[in-house]
C-alpha cells in the first residue's frame, strides 16, 4: 500500500486550508503552490513548504500543469490534492500526475471522463439506474408524434431543438392544444435561427429543488452514500446557503434515494469522493450531473456524520480500506452552511480590498472555514468566496436560531459581504417553512430590488 | 522518560545537524500546572543550501539587489552551463548582450534558456547551479 507523507495542494484560499488541515490531523507534511497575487495568502503560512508558480493570471498559476507537477517534483510529494475548481476535474492532468508516479487524490481520469462531461453523464446515469428527466429518446418528426411523447411524459413538457442552446429554442408546452399549435412553429423558428428542424421533447420541471447525495467509495469495492444536501438556494447557479439532511424528504424516500446511488456508484466502480446532483420535484429525483471532485459545502455532511471528508479522501487515495459499512452512518442533527462571498450584497458587485478587522464568528456549533485575516487583502484576480459558516445544532429550528447568532457575530470591516443577505434569508419565512425552490432566491432577489426602488422613489417625493 | 535537559541538548544537535535555526519547544506537566516555552534560536551559519527552495534567502536577497535582475520564468531547476561540467555561461564581470543565453531552467524534462533582455556586465549570481527556483527567483544581477 502506498503510503502519503507529503501533498501538494493544487489551490488556494480555504480549499487549501481545507486540506492542509487534514493533512496535518494526519501528520502529512504539506506543500501550498500559490501565484506572486498569493504571496500573502494563509494557505502559503500554514504550509510546511510553498512554491511560486506563476503571476497572479489563474492559466500561468493555478491552471499551470507543468508548473504545479514540476514543483510537486522538486518537493518531493507524493500526492497531489486539487481541492475543487481549477484541475479538480481534468481527465488529462489526472493521467499527467499518475505517468509521474504521484497519486491523485480524487476519483481516476476514465470517472472524471465519464461523468465530468454532461451529455455522457446521463447516458452512464441510464445504465446505472439513476432517475433522469423522461424525454422524447430521439428526434420527434411529426407532431403526433410529439403528442404520443407528451402523453407518455406528462405535461408540462418542454420542446427543444437539438441545435439550439443557451435557452434559445426552446419551448414550454402545458396541454395538447398548446403542442398542436407551438410544434410547427418551433420547428420553423429552429430552421430559420439554426439551420436544422430537429426537435425533442422533454419533461418541464416547474419548482425544482436541488438535492445532492455524496458518495465514498474504496479502492477495493465499497462504497457509501451520506444522506442528503439541499442547495436549492441559489443565484445563477451559484449556491448561497446548503443544508444537511434535507428537511423536505421523508425517510424512505431519503433510504430509497441512498439505495439507488451506492447501486450506482458500485457499477461505475467508483472510487474516492463525489457527488450526484438531482433535482428534486413532486416526490421524484432527477438526475442533473456528477461531480467528481470534493465539493464546497462538503462540510454540512461532516458536521451530521462526524466525518472527515478530506481524510477519507486521502486515506482512499492511499489505498486504504473505508473501514465502515452504510449502517455505520448514523446522521445527528441539522447543518447549515452560508457562502460569505466579498460582494455587494445587493447588486453583488465583487468587493475585493483589505479586510481592515476579521473577528469570526464561534461557539458550540459554529465552524468557519475561512482563509482570510485582519489586514489580508483580497485579490481581485480569483473568485470572492472569503468565508464559510458551518453550523450545527440538534434539529433545524435549533441551527437555523443558532445559525442567526453566528452570523450577527460574524465581523468583516473594510469590504462589503454577503452576510446581510444571509440574514435577510434566514428571517425568511418560506426559507423556514421549506417553501423554496432553484427558482426562489432569484425571484427573491428581484421583489427585493423592485420595493428598494419604490422606497427610494418615496423618500425622493 | 527522557528529561526535559536532555531533550532540549538532543534537539539543539539536530538543529546543528539539519541547518534549522529556530524552534519553539513547549512543555507541559500532565496537570497543566504550568507552562513553560523555551525558544532555541541559533546564529544562522553558512546557509548550506539545502533540498529545495530556500525561502528566506530569496527573500532577503531580493530586497538588497540593486541593478537589472533576470528571474526565472517558472518553477524549476536552474543550471548554470550548458551540461554537467561544461563552462559555465557567464560569470560575475562576464560581458552581456540583450539576447545572449545566461542560464538554463528545466521544468518537466524541458531547457528553457534564461536569456538577458539587456546589454551589460554581470554583477552577481544569485543562485548555485543546479537548485530548484521559483516562478520570479531572481537569477542573475545586470549593471
Amino acid at each position: 500500500m502506498p503510503q502519503i507523507k507529503k501533498v501538494l495542494i493544487a489551490n488556494r484560499g480555504e480549499i487549501a486550508l481545507r486540506v492542509i488541515r487534514a493533512c496535518r490531523d494526519m501528520g502529512i507534511r504539506t506543500v501550498a503552490v500559490y501565484s506572486t497575487a498569493d504571496k500573502d495568502a494563509m494557505h502559503v503560512k500554514l504550509a510546511d513548504e510553498s512554491v511560486c508558480i506563476g503571476p497572479a493570471q489563474s492559466s500561468e498559476s493555478y491552471l499551470n500543469e507543468s508548473a504545479i507537477l514540476t514543483a510537486a517534483l522538486l518537493t518531493n510529494a507524493d500526492a497531489i490534492h486539487p481541492g475543487y475548481g481549477f484541475l479538480s476535474e481534468r481527465a488529462d492532468f489526472v493521467e499527467k500526475v499518475e505517468q509521474h508516479g504521484l497519486i491523485w487524490i480524487g476519483p481516476n481520469a476514465d470517472m472524471i471522463r465519464k461523468m465530468g462531461d454532461k451529455v455522457n453523464a446521463k447516458q452512464t446515469a441510464i445504465k446505472c439506474g439513476l432517475p433522469v428527466v423522461p424525454g422524447s429518446d430521439g428526434a420527434i418528426k411529426t407532431i403526433e408524434d410529439a403528442l404520443i411523447w407528451a402523453d407518455k411524459i406528462g405535461y408540462p413538457v418542454m420542446i427543444k431543438a437539438a441545435a439550439g442552446g443557451g435557452g434559445r429554442g426552446m419551448r414550454a408546452v402545458n396541454d395538447a392544444n398548446a403542442l398542436r399549435e407551438v410544434f410547427p412553429l418551433v420547428k420553423a423558428e429552429s430552421k430559420t435561427a439554426f439551420g436544422d428542424d430537429t426537435l425533442y421533447m422533454e419533461k418541464l420541471l416547474l419548482h425544482p429543488r436541488h438535492i445532492e447525495f455524496q458518495v465514498l467509495g474504496d479502492k477495493h469495492g465499497n462504497v457509501v452514500i451520506f444522506g442528503e444536501r439541499d442547495c436549492s438556494l441559489q443565484r445563477k447557479n451559484q449556491k448561497v446557503m446548503e443544508e444537511c439532511p434535507a428537511a423536505v424528504l421523508t425517510q424512505k424516500q431519503r433510504d430509497d434515494m441512498i439505495e439507488i446511488c451506492k447501486t450506482a456508484a458500485k457499477k461505475m466502480k467508483y472510487t474516492n469522493a463525489g457527488t450526484f446532483e438531482f433535482m428534486f420535484e413532486g416526490g421524484k429525483f432527477y438526475f442533473l450531473e456528477m461531480n467528481t471532485r470534493l465539493q464546497v459545502e462538503h462540510p454540512v455532511t461532516e458536521m451530521v456524520y462526524g466525518i472527515d471528508l478530506v481524510r477519507e479522501q486521502i486515506r482512499i487515495a492511499a489505498g486504504e480500506k473505508l473501514g465502515y459499512t452504510q449502517s455505520n452512518l448514523v446522521a445527528h442533527g441539522h447543518a447549515i452552511e452560508f457562502r460569505i462571498n466579498a460582494e455587494d450584497p445587493e447588486t453583488f458587485v465583487p468587493n475585493p480590498g483589505k479586510i481592515t478587522l476579521y473577528a469570526p464568528s464561534g461557539g458550540l456549533g459554529v465552524r468557519v472555514d475561512s482563509a482570510v485575516y485582519s489586514g489580508y487583502t483580497i485579490p481581485s484576480t480569483y473568485d470572492s468566496m472569503i468565508a464559510k459558516v458551518i453550523v450545527h445544532a440538534q434539529s433545524r429550528p435549533a441551527c437555523i436560531m443558532r445559525a442567526e447568532r453566528a452570523l450577527d457575530e460574524f465581523v468583516i470591516e473594510g469590504i462589503k459581504t454577503t452576510i446581510p443577505l444571509q440574514k435577510k434569508l434566514l428571517e425568511n419565512s418560506d426559507v423556514r417553512q421549506l417553501k423554496t425552490d432553484n427558482h426562489w432566491l432569484e425571484k427573491f432577489l428581484s421583489e427585493e430590488e423592485k420595493q428598494g426602488e419604490q422606497s427610494e422613489e418615496q423618500k425622493s417625493e | 522518560m527522557t528529561s526535559f535537559r536532555a531533550t532540549v541538548e538532543n534537539m539543539s544537535k539536530l538543529m546543528d545537524e539539519m541547518g534549522i535555526t529556530e524552534l519553539d519547544l513547549e512543555r507541559q506537566l500532565l496537570l497543566g500546572l504550568y507552562r513553560k516555552h523555551i525558544h532555541l534560536s541559533k546564529q544562522q551559519t553558512v546557509a548550506t543550501a539545502p533540498v529545495g527552495f530556500v525561502q528566506t534567502a530569496k527573500t532577503n536577497t531580493e530586497d538588497k539587489i540593486s541593478g537589472h535582475v533576470l528571474k526565472s520564468p517558472m518553477v524549476g531547476v536552474a543550471y548554470l552551463s550548458p551540461e554537467p561540467g561544461a563552462k559555465p555561461f557567464v560569470n560575475v564581470g562576464s560581458e552581456v548582450k540583450a539576447g545572449d543565453t545566461v542560464a538554463l531552467v528545466e521544468a518537466m524534462k524541458t531547457f528553457n534558456p534564461i536569456k538577458s533582455d539587456v546589454d551589460g556586465v554581470v554583477k552577481e549570481i544569485l543562485i548555485q547551479d543546479n537548485s530548484a527556483v521559483e516562478f520570479d527567483t531572481p537569477i542573475i544581477v545586470i549593471e
